[in-house]
């Protein structure tokens, strides 16, 4: 009985024993914005502030609102043109924006600002007692900094651990009785501004909404002179207007805002409604086509889907050229998320509503790679148009590039070359490095990749991105799409070394872009690279033995040429990895001989030191673990590759030319066989990983797709299907010189079969009986003429008993 | 007569055991806890590497960073800030004794009336204590779970008894940990204006605490210009060997420390005050904009800057200049802008130390106390180097 529970525990048992660092399949998934493809990127100058609006899979809180701060230096601009040009702003934007209002303080209460703040040309100016007022109001501004942020929570209070100090918000309330007084005082225009600013954000945070609106009225509406306050107090008019609940008024605000300042274009996102309804009211308020063309725009810049008719309709109302690039742009990078993110990589597109598209994701895939193909012809059609009305400028170039690169998803390069053809020596940077990209994709699609000026331009253009990634981390995504698809090219080619190669390339530069918001950069993610398997993995995944002796080549090259020194990196530091690699594949291959001979390349030690080789391969590979119920099993077993494979070798040859031999030395390859199968001990002879779930989720890896057929097929189907295992115990039986022999053969063919069917039946869906195991007849031979032998007391168990007696 | 001298015997030997057994947990020598190390993250966190690395080197002794106070213009009055996350992730702290260590800006001393520093001494007082009630809380809980999870949970016992038995458990882990910490330190950049302040304060503090002896970190131109600064009213100082310079200096070559610099400060005659000694072993890096100071990087290293020659070209030992434009957080560094590593080479570190351990008259209970505890600052090192100089003050 206790040998029945054995037998039949062994399976699920030994699926436990798993080995992690291949597994790429659980515990850990890449989020959707690293994946996305992306090769479309181009920026007008002033398109910045549009940032967080444009596409991508991250959260929208995520981004950050005027990277480039130009409200602020708008700011100190204004405080230079009050002081004096012999002010510096950088001084200026230090004082403001760099400096903690307790630091101010103190050092105004110490009268010390010009020792703490020694050379800063602001303070400088400041001190003179004819700017008194300008500090006083420097001062109360940087208190009330203090009151609204209480200095990033900073403060902690002695009350207990996990409190923090908000007794000031009182002081408020007593500022804003002050304001009133002091605004009434006022003559100069620069300072009342600023007060007058100030005492509408009081007012907004203490609920005195009507006093928000009016003090806006009064002091900023129709008012002489720019100044960027003036949108910033309008946010705080439309955010009260919104709170008493006129939604479409507070819209038409939102809308203003966006459009006069960068600071304040995400909040106004935030808050503006875009139901549709109110969009229509919103409409109606607008004064102009370039209003109208705001309110619209800001209802399109979220929009995931196709917004192609709303573009139409924006187009007719004239936008300005950055409205109209950031809606082109986010046009663009939806078609190529949606055609080359599941063209590319194992996902679907990376903005998606629903999760509904996996049901049937290859068909899925092509009927939506159909209709988007469609839709992006739609949309180039209509930017042809509008290049064709598009004056010569920044914009048209915009156009020419986006029309180059929609050419470039419908097979039609020598239309693409012609748009490129006509963009402007001093187009704006990111149009011409978009530029150099679009040429890239086009040498990919219509040159011979192998040939060494093709691989000479590539390689000239990607580590010219690569240098421009540096300062622009989002450059990162164009270079993880843009070697992405050129190691596709070298895929369908069968150059995998080389594809290989890019491969690795693509997945450092995305990971290099998953990680430009924290500061982590390139090098950080080094330590993917210097895992032993993650290099190997695509190799092992598409590689033949001749590719990785190609790869060996180029690791040693002595003078590599600038393509061959740029693929192949800093991957592989140990040369017997890729030994190893290669001999697993010849093995795979049934190719004994050349397993032996690339075995034999490799240090005798190799695998006590290196991955997890000691902690899997440790148990004797003659010894068939789906006996192991029957006896006791030794991890301290010492195994080495090579001998194994050359005792094999050395079996088989005796076996060729001595009869006498032949069961024996059968049987003993048949246990070696069945242990390299995924139920023996010695499974990492032929693969790197293993897990319980091999069908579903552990071969169907998030970089690589479904590999469970590929495995199925290696060793002559062996690994799954035991087929040489078993083929060398049919051929023991056959040239058995006795019943101990004839036994054991019976007995591993019982064993083959069984596994097989176990793995099968583990895998049906819960709704489906399985199929009875039928025992082949040598399980019966076992039963009924091996009965008396060793080997049958040894090994017999209920299991057989109860299989027989079903049949 | 034979036979009862037979059974004797081991009855007696057991007896004997047990007594030598008895007085040795009955006296046990006081191990001395003088390796010491700087934690000054917000967080304390220990891994059961870093206990390795602990043991490796014969850590005994941990300085804890618990909070700052600093003084709020607005609020007018001195407040608690970054004050540490108690989370313990620790396997083993058996070993380890700590001393909380409570930095105060010296704007507090100047800002602060009498008053309000003798009512900031009960605030701090009750801060440590209530910090050192979670952090018993979680080492009770974290001594308890693996005692009871491991040692009773295949023994069969009466629910009862077990309760008892884990209760004792609790009560001595909680004990245990009150043993650990005798001291609190206060650290304080105090001026010629601010110690007689400062030093009131201390007494306060002092006073206030019965169960731990206030001590004050001692900063090296505090411990040579002992007329200008006074010397504190406490039994210890903590001499801080580091921080020589401002960082924002162009023209020096570290603002960590150098024995040249030492020299200035490190006479031959006795401070009154028994001393601990810490010794930096931290790093940074400062940028300068022709030759002003742009900012800072912390946890750098010096071979990263000298193996990299595409990006940073070596001026002079420790100093580079950038090669090519990059982005280092949110700053963007423009070619032609200047980088100092600011870390001690062994070889410097060697002198320092040799310099301290013939100088300084350290007591046997003296520590010697590394900032600050980070692995990365640690294997710049190596573990047989900070070994050795723990050795050079032993002996």
């Amino acid at each position: 009985m206790k040998t029945s529970k054995n037998i039949i525990s062994f399976l699920s048992i030994s699926l436990l024993f798993l080995i992690t660092t291949p597994c790429y399949s659980c515990g850990w998934y890449e989020n959707s914005e690293t994946t996305r493809l992306a090769f479309f990127r181009g920026e007008l100058s002033g398109m910045e502030g549009f940032r967080p609006f444009y596409y991508s899979a991250d959260f929208y809180n995520t981004t950050s609102s005027d990277d480039a701060k130009i409200d602020r230096y708008k700011n100190c601009k204004e405080w230079q043109t009050k002081l004096g040009t012999s002010v510096k702003i950088d001084d200026i934007y230090f004082i403001l924006y760099n400096t903690s209002p307790e630091a101010f303080e103190i050092s105004c209460e110490k009268k010390e600002l010009k020792k703490n703040f020694g050379g800063n040309t602001f303070i400088e100016k400041l001190i003179l007692p004819k700017n008194k007022e300008l500090l006083i109001y420097l001062q109360f501004s940087k208190e009330l900094e203090y009151c609204n942020f209480h200095s990033d929570g900073k403060w902690e209070s002695w009350d207990n651990l996990n409190s923090w100090n908000y007794g000031y918000e009182v002081k408020i309330e007593h500022d804003y009785s002050i304001l009133k007084d002091k605004l009434k005082t006022l003559k100069d225009d620069f300072l009342i501004k600023r007060y007058a600013f100030q005492f509408i954000k009081i007012s907004y945070y203490l609920n005195n909404l009507g006093d928000a609106c009016k003090l806006y009225d009064s002091y900023f509406l129709n008012k002489k002179g720019e100044t960027i306050l003036q949108p910033w107090a309008l946010m705080y008019k439309a955010l009260a207007t919104d709170r008493v609940g006129d939604t479409v008024q507070a819209n038409y605000l939102y809308s203003q805002v966006f459009d006069q300042c960068e600071e304040k274009k995400y909040v106004c996102m935030q808050w503006f409604n875009k139901k549709p309804s109110i969009i229509e009211k919103t409409l109606a308020l607008a004064k102009n086509d370039h209003e109208r063309s705001v309110i619209l725009s800001m209802s399109t810049l979220r929009n995931p889907g196709k917004a192609l008719p709303k573009l139409k309709e924006i187009y007719n109302y004239h936008p300005s050229d950055n409205y109209f690039g950031v809606l082109v742009m986010r046009e663009i990078n939806k078609v190529e998320d949606w055609i080359f993110t599941p063209m590319l990589t194992e996902y679907g597109p990376s903005v998606q509503i629903g999760e509904g598209w996996y049901e049937n994701f290859e068909q899925t895939k092509k009927i939506n790679a159909k209709t988007d193909k469609a839709y992006s012809k739609e949309l180039k059609q209509f930017l042809i148009d509008c290049h064709k009305k598009t004056k010569a400028g920044d914009l048209k170039d915009l156009l020419s590039v986006a029309i180059a690169h929609l050419c470039f998803i419908n097979d039609e390069n020598e239309t693409g070359k012609l748009f490129l053809s006509g963009i402007r020596k001093n187009a704006p940077a990111s149009i011409l490095r978009q530029k150099n990209i679009q040429l890239a994709l086009i040498t990919i699609k219509s040159e011979n990749i192998n040939a060494e000026t093709t691989k000479e331009s590539l390689v000239t253009n990607l580590i010219q991105l690569e240098k421009n990634a540096k300062l622009d981390y989002d450059t990162y995504k164009s270079l993880y799409s843009l070697t992405r698809i050129i190691s596709k090219e070298y895929q369908k080619q069968k150059r995998i070394a080389v594809a290989g190669l890019l491969f690795l390339k693509s997945e450092q530069y995305k990971s290099a872009y998953e990680n430009h918001n924290e500061d982590w950069g390139w090098d950080n993610y080094q330590y993917y690279f210097e895992d032993y398997y993650w290099p190997l993995a695509y190799f092992d995944r598409y590689a033949s033995t001749t590719d990785i002796d190609e790869l060996i080549e180029l690791r040693a090259l002595k003078n590599p040429t600038t393509f061959e020194r740029y693929i192949r990196g800093k991957y592989f530091s140990n040369v017997n990895a890729l030994k190893d690699l290669k001999a697993t594949i010849a093995f795979r291959d049934n190719d004994l001989e050349l397993t032996e001979k690339t075995l034999a390349e490799i240090p005798k030690n190799y695998w006590d030191k290196h991955y997890e080789f000691k902690d899997y391969l440790n148990e004797d590979p003659f010894l068939p673990k789906v006996l192991a119920y029957a006896y006791k099993r030794n991890f301290n077993y010492k195994f080495n590759k090579l001998t194994f494979i050359h005792e094999i070798r050395t079996l088989l040859a005796e076996a060729d030319t001595n009869d006498a031999k032949k069961g024996a030395n059968y049987i003993k390859v048949g246990h070696a066989y069945f242990n390299c199968s995924y139920w023996g001990n010695s499974w990492m002879m032929t693969n790197y990983g293993k897990g319980s779930e091999e069908q579903h989720s552990f071969s169907n890896d998030y970089l690589f797709g479904a590999m469970f057929d590929k495995r199925t097929k290696m060793q002559q189907k062996n690994y799954y299907e035991c087929t040489l295992a078993k083929k060398y115990y049919k051929a023991a039986l056959k040239y058995a010189t006795n019943n101990e022999q004839r036994a054991m053969a019976s007995l591993m063919i019982y064993c083959c079969n069984e596994a097989v069917y176990d793995f099968n039946n583990a895998n049906l869906p819960y709704d489906t009986e399985a199929p009875k195991f039928i025992p082949e007849k040598e399980t019966f031979g076992f039963y009924r003429n091996y009965s008396t032998t060793s080997v049958f007391r040894k090994y017999q168990c209920p299991e057989l008993d109860y299989y027989l007696a079903a049949k | 007569m034979n036979s009862s001298r037979r059974n004797l015997s081991p009855f007696l030997l057991a007896v004997c055991c047990l007594s030598i057994a008895m007085l040795i947990s009955c006296n046990p020598k006081k191990e001395k806890q003088n390796r010491s190390f700087c934690f000054w993250k917000t967080a304390f966190e220990l891994s059961s590497a870093d206990n390795r690395m602990m043991n490796q080197m014969g850590v005994n002794h941990l300085y804890i960073r618990y909070f700052d106070v600093d003084w709020n213009p607005y609020e007018k009055e001195a407040l608690p800030v970054g004050t540490i996350n108690t989370y313990w992730y620790s396997s083993d702290l058996k070993n380890i004794s700590f001393t909380p260590c409570v930095y105060i800006t010296n704007t507090v001393m100047e800002n602060a009336s009498e008053q309000q520093l003798n009512e900031l001494a009960g605030r701090v007082r009750s801060r440590i204590e209530s910090i050192l009630a979670e952090q018993s809380d979680r080492y009770k809980n974290q001594a308890g779970g693996p005692y009871e999870e491991y040692h009773f949970s295949d023994i069969k016992i009466n629910k009862d008894s077990l309760k008892r038995v884990k209760d004792s458990v609790e009560t001595f882990s909680i004990k245990e940990f009150e043993n650990k910490i005798s001291e609190i330190v206060i650290d304080c950049d105090w001026t010629e204006k601010t110690k007689d302040k400062y030093f009131l304060f201390l007494k306060h503090l002092q006073e206030l605490n019965t169960k731990h002896t206030i001590s004050a970190t001692l900063r090296l131109w505090q411990y040579k210009d002992r007329e200008t600064s006074g010397i504190p009213p406490v039994k210890k100082c903590l001499l801080m060997c580091y921080n020589l310079n401002s960082p924002a200096q162009y023209n020096i070559k570290n603002s960590i420390c150098s024995v040249d610099e030492l020299k200035k400060y490190i006479k031959d005659d006795t401070y009154p005050i028994s001393l601990d000694v810490a010794l930096p072993i931290f790093n940074s890096a400062v940028i300068f904009r022709n030759g002003s100071f742009k900012g800072m990087i912390s946890n750098v290293n010096l071979a990263d800057y000298e193996n990299d020659t595409v990006n940073y070209q070596k001026l002079k030992d420790k100093l580079f200049k950038f090669k090519t434009d990059q982005i280092i957080g949110n700053t963007v560094i423009r070619y032609g802008d200047e980088l100092r590593v600011e870390q001690l080479k062994t070889t410097e570190l060697d002198e320092i130390a040799d310099l301290l351990s013939e100088k300084l008259e350290l007591d046997d209970d003296s520590r010697v106390t590394f900032f600050s505890w980070d692995t990365t600052y640690i294997n710049n090192y190596g573990i047989e180097n900070i070994k050795k100089y723990y050795q050079l003050f032993e002996h």
